[in-house]
């Protein structure tokens, strides 16, 4: 029998659902983005941290491999399409998360996103090996934390 | 880099498989290897090659190569932890730029020093070295030839060196890049104790009360002692962490008291500390009394610039460290200004802050060790501050037993073990022996076979007096070995780069990478590094290490030690001594001068045999004898019975390290105490037998200012220093993808007052501009250093933004170790 290997099938599928942990800050939905962005590309310009780019399918993503979201609402301010909420509420419920892959786990110490969080949501509790803890309050999913470790330990999700 | 197109397709099928499934890719980042194919992996012991901590690491190697390494669990240093440089450890051996011929700068086939680089077999770039060698050694004689080393030199490495020059060239240029580094904790330590390096051992980690780090950020330099501290502190809720500098940065977070001082006034605080200490009744009278003499200090002694520099011209007793005795009492009235409203108004700390600081000195109750690294070390009177540091823990009697005592930690894996014990220093040789005392040069000239007066009795150029030499053509033969000085020396517009490219030198440089330095050469030589040869490294606690080699050298690529060595046999003793020297010893005549160093019956007196059947040893099977064991056990016969003794070669290979003095096998922990070393009298309690009365000195020192300060045009302070991914000039930490992700480039840390003051925004790009030079770089307000207004800091790993342009090569008349830390510099918005 011939073997399918969806995973190289879709790749070549248009997937929405694979890019929404990319989206921009204060999209009213992911659908309502796919459906209106005119791929236009003039969030990319306005970004002032470069971290929009253009992502499967042309469509505007962020990458925080690239730098921080400082919440200017420059791409949503832009933007032609109704396709954004008010930037005066929070951007998105995205919060970094950090999995095993973090050194610390193996007792290394590395610590090189340690200050990299303005929102002091990012921690170590201090001990013979510090572990990172990330408080959801106060983390805002800026991706600051992100670009820093080595071992691509962090990731920016709802 | 070249592909097939096959190859091309596989990785991309690769790169979009793994987007698919979610996964980010350099895959790279793990060290680790799957666990089927781990049973494949020979695993072996090796220090690791980085800062002075000394930390074991198990290193892994498969098909030739290094794939992993891990925390050595049997490691009493760092029990199984390991820093982020460690982790990524077998990284450093396989950049894609990594030396593997000879290149000299030639053109049309012939040297030429304005020629391009053009790879060269090694039989020609030592035919062409050692020529300009012997032409220089024929016009100018053996104090035109000249050699900086390293602190990351193995121990036979820097002895080999040591003897080539010192011995075979007769010259005493000879300096490690160390000097940059802990000269002024040997200068402080030879002057209070009379014999170098700390007295305690890692373990007061687990014993001091208090902690005090005097210009050291050790939870970025020093990470696995800091996870020891911070243990300690955690596990004992009593235990308290003081911590001083000129900026804020990570050890702040475990401080209990934290003081930001400016800069230069540590000689105020601790002066005051003295003062407090006898103030309040914290003398130990008794211990005083028996252990200690008091000397008056010469001041007023320049800053370690050219002779003739204005500044330099000023001073009234240059360079001197002469000092006259005194009494308690005297020494009483000397520390007496200095108050707490005196330290206060210096260096800005409040009364609160600095009393209770130097209260935990002043109560005999409280077991206190001090650390510090650069902060003291690179600093014009940073003798003074190791000395002054030394008098309150002798005043207290705080010293030599767990967890109290001063502590030096050192920044490179054999700062200790190389650079200062075998003593490549350009006044030195092993066991804290010097060129200039002739007891000392007779015992050198015995144990090494060679007709007496072989050694030259003034000492050689220093690092900076080196460069400075290179620049005024005095010296013109250069070895720059295991070190990346163009990158680190101070004042490189100034005082480096003319030396280097001055028609009438020919600089040669020993090294894996084509470093800064590097390319600056007219010859550079590949090299082998780290377990691509048989080593031993020496820590800041005095725990000597040993490491097999483990895999081959890249092809084309030599160990320091094979170059050392190969490269005398290219000279003929005439040609390197005179004759009424040959005329003392009839038997060298005709002989070479590898013959003489290296065949002498002690190098060469043990068998290939020896070396075990399983282990690579390049250099022995080049060589035809255990190269490194013959070298190790003629060093060892220099400190054997004199407080330096070392156990035998073989004794290493097997233990996680020993700290000297060995003896009967055992190690010592804590020097200078009964019942702890084994060179103390029974009966005498504490020995300082350092100096022949076995009394420690406390030193009357007063303040004196910087060499620099800020004014109205240069308004800020510089300092420099490191941060934990990159380790020094990040030549090695920079070629691994992973380090140089986590921290990619350097940036100026500034107080965000002064950034807005400026009108500058966090990652604007700067001018920083001192009155020697200026470079490009970017903003930081935020992240892990704070300064307070009014000073920037700045890492010096980048090789694209040469903090060195801007540093002041003034340095500490008494160690010659440059400042670092303190200069005016000022900072413009980049206009493009």
């Amino acid at each position: 029998m011939l073997k399918v290997n969806s995973a190289k099938r879709n790749l070549w599928r248009f997937n929405k659902k694979t890019n929404a942990e990319h989206l921009l800050p204060w999209l009213k939905s992911a659908d309502i983005f796919f459906d209106q962005c005119t791929q236009c590309a003039e969030c990319l310009i306005v970004c002032p941290t470069k971290i929009i780019v253009k992502g499967d399918g042309g469509y505007p993503k962020i990458d925080f491999n690239l730098g921080e979201c400082d919440f200017c609402a420059k791409c949503a301010d832009i933007c032609t399409q109704p396709i954004f909420l008010d930037t005066t509420q929070p951007a998105w419920l995205k919060k970094a998360q950090i999995s095993h892959a973090c050194l610390a786990y193996e007792n290394i110490y590395c610590r090189s996103c340690a200050e990299s969080c303005t929102a002091q949501a990012l921690t170590f509790q201090l001990g013979i090996s510090a572990l990172p803890t990330i408080n959801n309050e106060l983390c805002n999913g800026c991706g600051a934390c992100v670009a820093l470790c080595p071992t691509h330990a962090i990731e920016i999700k709802e | 880099m070249k592909f097939s197109r096959r190859e091309f397709m596989k990785i991309q099928a690769i790169a979009s498989a793994s987007v698919v499934a979610g996964i980010a890719l350099p895959a790279s980042a793990s060290n680790l290897i799957a666990s089927r194919d781990a049973s494949k992996i020979k695993w072996d012991k090796a220090p690791c090659r980085f800062c002075g901590t000394g930390c074991s690491v198990l290193v892994g190697t498969q098909n030739g190569k290094v794939v992993a390494t891990q925390g050595d669990p049997e490691s009493p240093v760092n029990k199984g932890l390991n820093c982020i440089k460690g982790y990524f450890l077998s990284k450093i051996m396989y950049g894609e730029d990594r030396l593997t011929t000879p290149l000299l700068r030639m053109t049309n086939g012939v040297y030429d020093k304005n020629g391009d680089f053009k790879s060269v077999s090694w039989d020609t770039a030592f035919d062409v070295m050692a020529d300009k060698f012997k032409k220089t050694l024929r016009d100018k004689g053996p104090t035109a030839v000249g050699m900086f080393g390293s602190g990351q030199w193995t121990v036979w490495e820097g002895y080999a060196a040591l003897k080539l020059m010192k011995a075979g060239f007769r010259s005493n240029n000879l300096d490690p890049n160390a000097r940059h580094c802990m000269a002024s904790a040997v200068g402080g330590f030879m002057r209070t104790f009379g014999i170098d390096e700390p007295m305690g051992c890692y373990d007061d980690l687990e014993n001091a009360d208090v902690f005090v780090l005097w210009g050291s950020n050790m939870a970025e330099m020093h990470p696995i002692l800091w996870s020891r501290l911070t243990d300690r502190r955690l596990s004992h809720p009593s235990v308290r962490v003081h911590v001083l500098s000129t900026y804020t940065h990570r050890s702040f977070e475990l401080a209990d008291n934290g003081m930001i001082f400016t800069p230069q006034s540590d000689l105020a605080i601790l002066n005051f500390i003295a003062n407090y200490i006898i103030q309040n009744n914290g003398v130990d009278q008794d211990f005083v009394k028996k252990h200690i003499n008091f000397r008056k200090g010469v001041t007023d002694i320049g800053y370690g610039l050219r002779d003739t520099d204005p500044l330099q011209k000023k001073a009234k007793n240059p360079n001197s460290g002469a000092s006259t005795p005194m009494t308690f009492d005297e020494f009483k009235k000397y520390v007496e200004p200095f108050d707490v409203e005196y330290a206060q108004k210096m260096s800005g700390v409040s009364k609160t802050k600095l009393i209770e600081l130097a209260k935990v000195y002043a109560d005999p109750k409280l077991k206190v060790t001090s650390y510090w690294t650069m902060g003291f070390n690179q600093h014009t009177r940073g003798v003074w501050a190791n000395n002054l540091v030394y008098n309150i823990h002798l005043l207290t009697g705080k010293i030599s037993k767990p967890g109290c005592g001063p502590f030096s930690l050192t920044g490179q894996p054999s700062a200790c073990g190389t650079a200062r014990e075998v003593g490549t220093f350009s006044h030195r040789l092993p066991a804290d022996l010097v060129v200039t005392n002739p007891k000392h040069r007779a015992i050198a000239e015995k144990i090494w076979k060679l007709p007496e007066g072989t050694i030259a009795s003034k000492a050689g150029y220093h690092a900076v007096e080196q460069s400075r030499m290179l620049k005024d053509g005095k010296l013109n033969a250069y070895w720059v070995m295991c070190n990346n000085n163009v990158q680190a020396a101070a004042n490189i517009n100034e005082e480096v780069v003319p030396g280097y490219r001055n028609p009438d030198n020919f600089i040669v440089v020993s090294d894996a990478y084509p470093t800064v330095t590097a390319q600056l050469a007219d010859l550079i030589l590949p090299t082998a590094m780290w377990v691509e040869k048989e080593g031993a490294y020496g820590n800041a606690e005095r725990r000597t290490q040993f490491w097999y080699q483990q895999v081959k050298a890249p092809k084309g690529a030599q160990s320091d030690l094979w170059q050392l060595m190969e490269f005398a046999k290219r000279f003929k003793i005439e040609e390197v001594w005179p004759a009424d020297l040959i005329a003392k010893m009839p038997s060298v005549k005709g002989k070479s001068m590898y013959q003489i160093l290296f065949e002498n019956g002690n190098v060469n007196a043990f068998d290939l045999d020896e070396v075990p059947k399983d282990k690579l040893n390049d250099e022995s099977n080049y060589f035809g004898f255990y190269v490194q064991k013959g070298l190790f056990e003629e060093y060892a016969t220099f400190g054997r019975g004199h407080g330096h003794d070392l156990a035998p070669f073989d004794n290493y290979h097997k233990a996680r390290g020993l700290r000297w003095p060995v003896v009967n096998g055992k190690e010592t922990l804590w020097r200078f105490r009964e019942g702890s070393d084994p060179y103390v009298e029974k009966g005498s309690e504490v020995q300082f037998y350092g100096h022949k009365d076995k009394r420690a000195i406390i030193f009357a020192l007063p303040y004196e200012p910087p060499a620099e300060s800020p004014d109205e045009e240069y308004n800020l302070w510089l300092c420099t220093g490191r941060v934990l991914e990159h380790w020094h000039s990040g030549s090695l930490t920079r070629r691994v993808p992973e380090l140089y992700k986590a921290f990619p480039d350097a940036v100026v840390f500034m107080h965000p007052e002064d950034a807005k003051k400026r009108g500058l925004r966090r990652g604007d790009e700067i001018i920083l501009a001192s009155r020697r030079g200026e470079l490009t770089s970017r903003i930081e307000t935020r992240g892990r250093n704070r300064p307070p207004i009014g000073l920037v800091f700045m890492p010096w790993f980048d090789a694209k933004q040469l903090v060195n342009k801007i540093t002041l090569d003034a340095t500490d008349p008494l160690s010659k170790q440059t400042d670092y830390k303190k200069c005016a510099v000022k900072i413009t918005k980049k206009l493009s």
